[in-house]
Parts: structure tokens; C-alpha cells; sequence
């Protein structure tokens, strides 16, 4: 029996409209509301996605209406392979997050923080599942408020003041973005008159040219804002550096994410039909390259350890979305695998900062030395995420790197080819660097006791990134269908259950 | 100097103003404007407006796509309001602690402000559920009726300024209002047609009259109570009593 | 394209024009997030442009009708407007937090003025090693 997909959103907004009710009773009790929503999207989002994996490779995507009619009548939600896989690493990323910040010590604080990591994941699964434009919209929005309380949390004590300035660049910004996105939909409903994805990829021939390169310029600001792609990335640097990890973990492994695959669906789905697919489909993968290389070496001359890893994340974006703008079977594959090793390994660095360094805002990298000496379980766990995120083999982003070069070698694409080596190069650079400070023998400093929750789910995710990256049988079944149903993305979504 | 450099700043960023919307401008000449896009064989609206009172029971058609066919838009236009309410409040919350000391001037309100929100309130609260229970008749609808609502509140909090607001209650209600409008789609869910928020498990009556269109009229006073109760919320908490 | 469009699409893109203008050239924290409100009217004006029918009026059936009576041919797009309705509670959300976060700034840093934001590849020189 499959479930209907509309539960990944129901399960979440039911859990947010309790937590302040069960907050009145019990702010204990209240705080744990959320993590119960997230838990109940996620055995949903899983089960979603184990229904793919007994599918053979030719059935559709799994859909459902709402209000009562079929499309476009109704809103539609479509759940695709892809869409399962990265809502999926969406949730379990906010799992993460919420097991690893339950505190044992009673607190009088409010629910709000994970309020709003499980509203952030809501909105980004909504994204990325809805089959509706405008619903496309309304969901970046729950995404966006979310964000921007989230970006307000700070490291350490909020006594002593929020991250206001990475709270307002973002909330700004988003802003702006949501209403380009908005005038862009106007314009495509305007000449397609409707709404529905699917149904406006049968009509991109009634969009007019410049009228979908205006489009397209508009989605690409605001998407590519929250996509944190160059050079609309500006709030993301202040945002990393200020806020809470389990805050920068959303942004990088939520957030973003969610950003870049709305970017990709409107833009394969409607806006390159429209105009020269190629060229559009070039400037997507320019920008993503370009993304690439100022994130890695942004991150190459950081000094400071958040900001270090927010860089690394920037880059990584623009890495998916330079995979998924390269196409064909290595492209798309190359951009999940590595969408998922990031998702994976970011938290897990994230949150083992965190645990080293919880009080000011600027941590300088000497905060990592030592660091195996102080704890063999940190530095172990620290060394694993690192690596994974590297690429070294058996990470999934080894394999995802791989499929990229032959992707871009098999189209002859050297220059393609050079730049993600440089690019990786940098890579190699920093997190060898930060790596050797980890593993450096200090006398005098004192010990490091992580807690038990952080313990376990980063064991657990790395766990999980070992599995996919060592056995890829596992899920090269969910690959190939990714790719096959990727491949014939104008759909006809008229199956409901 | 400062006006200097304003001038300066200015000058390129209204080129480029100028520019991104003479961009867009002409990427809207291709859409005529007043044309009859909706009488086209395969447009949407034009399905909604030859098949909306007979498949909603909803004499306002915008009713009828606001609550009926684009209802999941407006859950989750709920949601962004919920938690932009709850995230101002979060945020406030920790802005409050630092000018606790900051004593408030208090300025008592004149003579004619006093009776007069005495006596224009509650027509205000009344005409705010008018528009909010009419929904689906008339102009208007949840939203337009909560803001009704929640100015008169303002009206009401100016007029008295040191009576306290009831946080709990609002709260309370703005929680199961939102619970409400989901339950409502839950029971489309367990229905008939299996789907979410689908309309069939009431009469949809006879169009016109006050009790028709189902549940379209349940779900606009669950979100005119609702945003009644969370921007009065909000301008309480920007009142300066958060608690 | 017709005298009308011209005109409603013109004010309307000019509107947005000085929204960005405001954006761009100015400093103060408040004057940017009011720049942002005036585009987001704008854009809404747009959308419920985009739905406009000449010489039709408002999608309301009126009267004592009951079931049956169709207005097709006589109304505009109700799409538009329902969007719109959407969007203007989701301008006053985005609108809410921006203003809100620019309160806690100013609490903070004691400042409405932006600061340069560092964009990062050499901005951490502060940063002790």
C-alpha cells in the first residue's frame, strides 16, 4: 500500500499547530512535538521511497491531488525517485539536528528552534514534491521564515545577542527573491494560463522568447539566492559564521538544497524547453562552476572554522548544480551522489564544531588541534566526515566525482574537466589542513566529552555514508530509475491513489 | 560628502533599475492585456468559472479557488502567517530582554477615543465576521475578515492601555483554528473521494444561500478566527507585554 | 499591444523600478525593506493585471440564483486574485520578519546603516590564528 505523499506535509503542519499548545503545558514536552512531526515525514518519505525501489524502471512517479479534483484542477504533489531520494536526505538532515540537540539539562527556553527545523524540512519537501508553480512558492515561503528565525539563533548564549546580522542580510534578501520568483510566475501564467508544471511543459511552445528569458533571469535570482549560488550568495557567509550548527546545518543540507532542485525542475521542466535548451542548460552549468571555485577557494583561505565549512558548502552547491546541468546518466548521477554525501557529512562536521566550540561567533581553526589526541572518538568521527567529504573512496561523493569526470570527459569538455580538478585540488588543500591540525599531538590541552546524541548520529550518518559509498548496489537501482524518470520529466500525472 | 555619495550610489542603481524593468516590461508586452485568455480551450480559470458554482457551491468565485481548488495553497499560506507570527514573537522575545529598563511613556486617551472604541468596536467585530461568514457570497472572505477583526483589537488596545492581553486565549485559538482547517481536509482525506482537502462529506446546498458550499464556509471563519486572533497576537507582542 | 496594457504594464513596471532604485542606493535598513514592500505591491499589481478581461466584471455570481446560472463570458480570471490574495498575506509575513530582524539589529549594533558585508575570500583578517 502506498501512502499518500500529501501526509508528508499534513504530519509536520499538524505537529506545528501543537507545539504551542503542548508548550503551555509542558515547554519539556513541547520542544519534543516537532521531533515527532519530523519522524512521522520521515518514516512517510521512506516508505515513498523503498516503493521505488520494488517498482521496475518503467512506472511513473507516485502523485496525489488535493482540494478534490485531479490536476490541474487541483494542486497536485509528484513524487519522483529523485524527489523521494532528496527529501529523504532532507529529513533524515533534520533528524540529525533535533536528536543531536536534545538536552539532557532542563531548559526554560521555548520550542522555537525546533519548531522551525522541522518547518524548514516541511518546506523544502513541499518544494521539491508540489507539482503547482505557485505551490512552489507558497512552500519557499514556510522555507524562508523558518530560515530566517533559524539564522537569528546564535552560537553560545542568546543572552548575549542574536546573529542579527545574518538574520536581516537573509530575510532581505529572501524577500527580494520571493518576489522575482513571484513576477516570473506571472509572466508563465500569463502565457500559459495555468499553474501545473506538467501541463506548462506541454505549452512552452505559447511562451514567448523574451518572455521566457525574462522568466528564466527571475528565477534564476531567486531561486539561485536560496540556492546559494554566485554571486547571490552574500547573506550565506555572515549567516554560517553567526549561527547555531544545527542552524547552519539546515541552510546547507536543507535549505540550499531545496533551492537548487526547485531551480532545476522549473528550468528543465518549462524555461529551457522554451529557449535554447543547450544554452540554458550552459549558463546553469557556468554558474554552478563558477559557484564551485569561489566557495572552494573562499574556503581554501578561511581562517575561521564555520565559515570554513559554510564555504565548502557554497562550492558544493554550485558542484550539484553544475552535475545536474551536464545531464545524461553521469550528470544526474553524479549530482545525487554527491547531493547525498554532502548531506550526510556536513552535519556531522557541523555539529562536531559545535560541540568543540559553542561560544563566540569566530572560531579559529586552532579550535580543531589536537583534536584526536583530546578524544579518539571526535577525532575519528571528525576525520571520517572530512574525508567523505573530500571524496576519498568509499564516499558516495568519490563515486559521484567519478561519474562527473567521465560525464564531462565523455563530452570532451576539458576545460570542464580542469576546473573541477582545481577545484577539488582546493579541496584537498583545506580539509588537509585542518585535518593535520586534528591529528597533531598537543600536550596541555584539555579533553573533549561529546554527548552521547552527537556520538551516535554521527556514527550512524557516516555509517550510512560508508554503506551507499561501499556497496552502491544498494541504491543503483534508485540511480538508474533517478535517471530514467529524470529523463522524461514531462509527465502526465494523472494516476492518483 | 554624504550626499555625495548617495548621488553617486544613485545615479548607476536607477540605470540599472531602469533597465531590469524595462526588461520585464517588454517581456509583458507578448501578454495582452484585457485579452480573453479564459474563454482558450484549455485554460484553467475558464473551467473554474463555467464549473465553479455547480462543483463548490460558491457564489464568489475566488472563494471557491481560494478554500476549493487551491485550498493546499491557502494551508500553507496559513502556515507562513503562523509562523511568521510565532517567529516575530520568538524574536521579540529576545530583543525584549535588553531594554526591560527602558520605562514606556504612558499617554492616557482622550475622552472621545474612549466611548468611541467603546461604541465602534464591537460593530467593527461584528463586521469583521460578516465579511469572514460571507465569504463565499460576497467579497471577502477569512483574511479580509481576521484583519477586520484584528484592527479593531488595535482600536481597543490603544483605547485601554493598560489592560493586559490575553496571550494564552489567542494562542489557544489560533492553534485550533489551524487544527480545525486541517481536521477539515483530513476529513476529505478518510472520505469519499480519498483525497485532501476534498469537498463532499456536506451538502453543498443551494448557492446563494448562507448555508452552502460545504466546508468552504467552515474553513473561512477557522482562518477568520485564526488571523483575527494571530495579528491581534502580534500587535500585542509588539505592545511591549510578551510574555 | 494596446494603449491600456501600455500604460497599466508601464506604471506598474515603473513602480518596480523604484523599488530596485531604493534597494540599491540606499544605506538605511528601513528605507531597503520599504524599497522591498513597494516591489512586492508591485509585482502583486502584475499578477492581478495578468487576470484582467475588458468589460468584464468581478467573479461573483449575484442574486438569487441557485445552481445553474454560469457567468461564463462576463467575469475575469479568478486565478489572479487568488493568487494575489495569497501573496499579499505572504508579502506581510516576509515584510513582518525583515522589519523584526532589523529591530534586533539596531538593538545590537546600534546602527540602521549596513555595514559592508564581508564577502569572505580576504575577510578574515580578524580572526585570530
Amino acid at each position: 500500500m502506498t501512502p499518500d505523499p500529501v501526509l508528508l506535509i499534513v504530519f509536520p503542519l499538524i505537529a506545528a499547530f501543537l507545539t504551542p499548545l503542548v508548550s503551555m503545558v509542558s515547554k519539556r514536552l513541547g520542544r519534543q512535538v516537532p521531533l515527532l512531526g519530523t519522524f512521522s515525514m520521515g518514516v512517510i518519505s521512506l516508505w515513498l521511497l523503498l516503493e521505488f525501489v520494488d517498482m521496475d524502471t518503467t512506472m511513473g512517479p507516485i502523485t496525489t491531488t488535493t482540494g478534490g479534483f485531479q490536476p490541474p484542477w487541483g494542486i497536485s504533489l509528484v513524487v519522483t525517485p529523485l524527489t523521494a531520494l532528496v527529501a529523504t536526505g532532507m529529513i533524515g538532515v533534520a533528524l540529525y539536528v533535533l536528536i543531536t540537540s536534545i538536552q539532557k539539562k532542563e531548559q526554560d527556553s521555548g520550542p522555537w528552534f525546533e519548531l522551525f527545523v522541522m518547518m524548514a524540512a516541511a518546506g523544502a519537501v513541499g518544494m521539491v514534491i508540489t507539482g503547482d508553480l505557485f505551490n512552489m512558492f507558497v512552500f519557499l515561503e514556510i522555507t524562508s521564515i523558518s530560515g530566517t528565525v533559524l539564522a537569528a539563533l546564535p552560537r553560545g548564549d542568546p543572552e548575549k545577542g542574536l546573529n542579527w546580522k545574518g538574520a536581516v542580510g537573509y530575510a532581505v534578501i529572501s524577500a527580494l527573491a520571493s518576489f522575482l520568483i513571484l513576477g516570473g510566475i506571472a509572466l508563465l501564467y500569463g502565457s500559459t494560463s495555468t499553474l501545473n508544471l506538467s501541463q506548462m511543459a506541454e505549452r512552452t511552445g505559447d511562451i514567448d522568447s523574451f518572455t521566457a528569458g525574462a522568466a528564466l533571469l527571475l528565477m534564476l535570482i531567486g531561486f539561485g539566492v536560496e540556492a546559494e549560488i554566485f554571486p547571490l550568495n552574500g547573506w550565506a557567509p555572515e549567516v554560517y559564521r553567526g549561527s547555531r550548527w544545527g542552524s547552519s546545518s539546515v541552510f546547507s543540507g536543507i535549505i540550499g538544497k531545496a533551492g537548487l532542485i526547485a531551480l532545476v525542475k522549473v528550468v528543465t521542466m518549462v524555461l529551457a524547453p522554451a529557449l535554447d535548451g543547450a544554452f540554458v542548460m550552459d549558463i546553469l552549468l557556468w554558474g554552478g562552476v563558477i559557484t564551485f571555485v569561489v566557495g572552494e577557494a573562499a574556503a581554501f583561505t578561511s581562517r575561521d572554522l564555520y565559515r570554513l565549512l559554510g564555504f565548502s558548502s557554497i562550492g558544493m552547491f554550485g558542484l550539484i548544480l553544475a552535475a545536474f546541468s551536464l545531464g545524461g546518466r553521469a550528470g544526474i548521477w553524479a549530482a545525487v551522489l554527491i547531493l547525498i554525501g554532502h548531506m550526510i557529512s556536513k552535519p556531522v562536521l557541523f555539529s562536531l564544531s559545535g560541540a568543540l566550540h559553542n561560544k563566540d561567533r569566530d572560531a579559529p581553526l586552532s579550535t580543531l588541534d589536537g583534536l584526536l589526541s583530546r578524544s579518539k572518538g571526535a577525532g575519528f568521527l571528525f576525520i571520517g566526515a572530512a574525508l567523505m567529504l573530500l571524496g576519498m573512496p568509499p564516499s558516495p561523493i568519490f563515486w559521484g566525482k567519478y561519474f562527473l569526470f567521465t560525464g564531462a570527459g565523455g563530452e570532451e569538455n576539458w576545460l570542464l574537466v580542469a576546473i573541477i580538478i582545481m577545484g577539488t585540488l582546493l579541496e584537498a588543500g583545506y580539509i588537509g589542513k585542518i585535518l593535520w591540525r586534528v591529528m597533531q599531538r598537543t600536550p596541555g590541552r584539555r579533553t573533549v566529552r561529546l554527548p552521547i546524541t552527537t556520538v551516535i548520529m554521527a556514527f550512524a550518518a557516516i555509517t550510512i555514508g560508508l554503506v551507499i559509498g561501499l556497496i552502491p548496489g544498494i541504491i543503483e537501482d534508485l540511480l538508474w530509475m533517478v535517471y530514467t524518470n529524470f529523463e522524461k520529466l514531462v509527465y502526465l500525472p494523472w494516476g492518483v491513489i | 560628502m554624504m550626499e555625495r555619495s548617495t548621488l553617486q550610489r544613485s545615479l548607476p542603481a536607477l540605470a540599472i533599475a531602469l533597465l531590469f524593468a524595462a526588461t520585464v516590461f517588454v517581456a509583458f508586452m507578448e501578454i495582452d492585456f484585457g485579452e480573453a485568455r479564459v474563454d482558450d480551450e484549455g485554460s484553467v480559470a475558464g473551467d473554474y468559472i463555467r464549473n465553479g458554482t455547480n462543483q463548490t457551491g460558491s457564489a464568489n468565485l475566488v472563494t471557491s479557488v481560494v478554500v476549493n481548488y487551491r485550498g493546499f495553497d491557502t494551508l500553507g499560506e496559513v502556515t507562513v502567517l503562523f509562523l511568521a507570527a510565532t517567529g516575530v514573537g520568538a524574536l521579540l522575545s529576545f530583543i525584549r530582554k535588553d531594554d526591560e529598563k527602558e520605562p514606556g511613556k504612558k499617554i492616557e486617551p482622550s475622552f472621545i477615543l474612549n466611548r468611541g472604541a467603546g461604541l465602534v468596536l464591537p460593530l467593527i467585530l461584528l463586521f469583521g465576521v460578516y465579511i469572514f461568514l460571507h465569504g463565499h457570497l460576497s467579497p471577502g472572505g477569512g483574511f479580509q475578515g481576521g484583519v477586520i477583526i484584528a484592527s479593531g483589537m488595535l482600536l481597543y488596545y490603544i483605547a485601554n492601555p493598560g489592560k493586559r492581553g490575553a496571550h494564552r486565549a489567542f494562542s489557544i485559538l489560533e492553534s485550533s483554528a489551524g487544527l480545525a482547517f486541517i481536521g477539515l481536509g483530513i476529513v476529505g482525506l478518510m472520505g469519499a473521494s480519498k483525497i485532501f482537502l476534498a469537498n463532499d462529506h456536506a451538502d453543498i446546498g443551494e448557492v446563494g444561500m448562507l448555508l452552502s458550499a460545504g466546508m468552504l464556509p467552515l474553513i473561512y471563519i477557522s482562518i477568520g478566527l485564526k488571523v483575527g486572533a494571530e495579528m491581534t497576537g502580534l500587535v500585542e507582542r509588539m505592545r511591549g507585554e510578551a510574555s | 499591444m494596446n494603449g491600456a496594457g501600455l500604460v497599466f504594464y508601464g506604471g506598474i513596471l515603473l513602480l518596480i523600478a523604484i523599488g530596485i532604485w531604493g534597494i540599491l542606493s540606499r544605506r538605511n535598513l528601513i528605507k531597503v525593506i520599504m524599497a522591498i514592500a513597494i516591489i512586492e505591491t508591485g509585482v502583486n499589481l502584475l499578477l492581478v493585471s495578468v487576470g484582467y478581461i475588458s468589460g468584464r466584471s468581478a467573479p461573483i455570481v449575484e442574486g438569487d440564483t441557485g445552481i445553474g446560472l454560469v457567468p461564463e463570458g462576463q467575469v475575469v480570471d479568478p486565478i489572479p486574485q487568488a493568487l494575489v490574495l495569497t501573496a499579499i498575506v505572504i508579502g506581510l509575513a516576509t515584510t513582518a520578519m525583515a522589519l523584526v530582524a532589523a529591530v534586533g539589529y539596531y538593538r545590537k549594533h546600534g546602527t540602521l546603516e549596513l555595514k559592508s558585508w564581508s564577502y569572505g575570500i580576504t575577510g578574515d583578517r580578524e580572526v585570530k590564528k
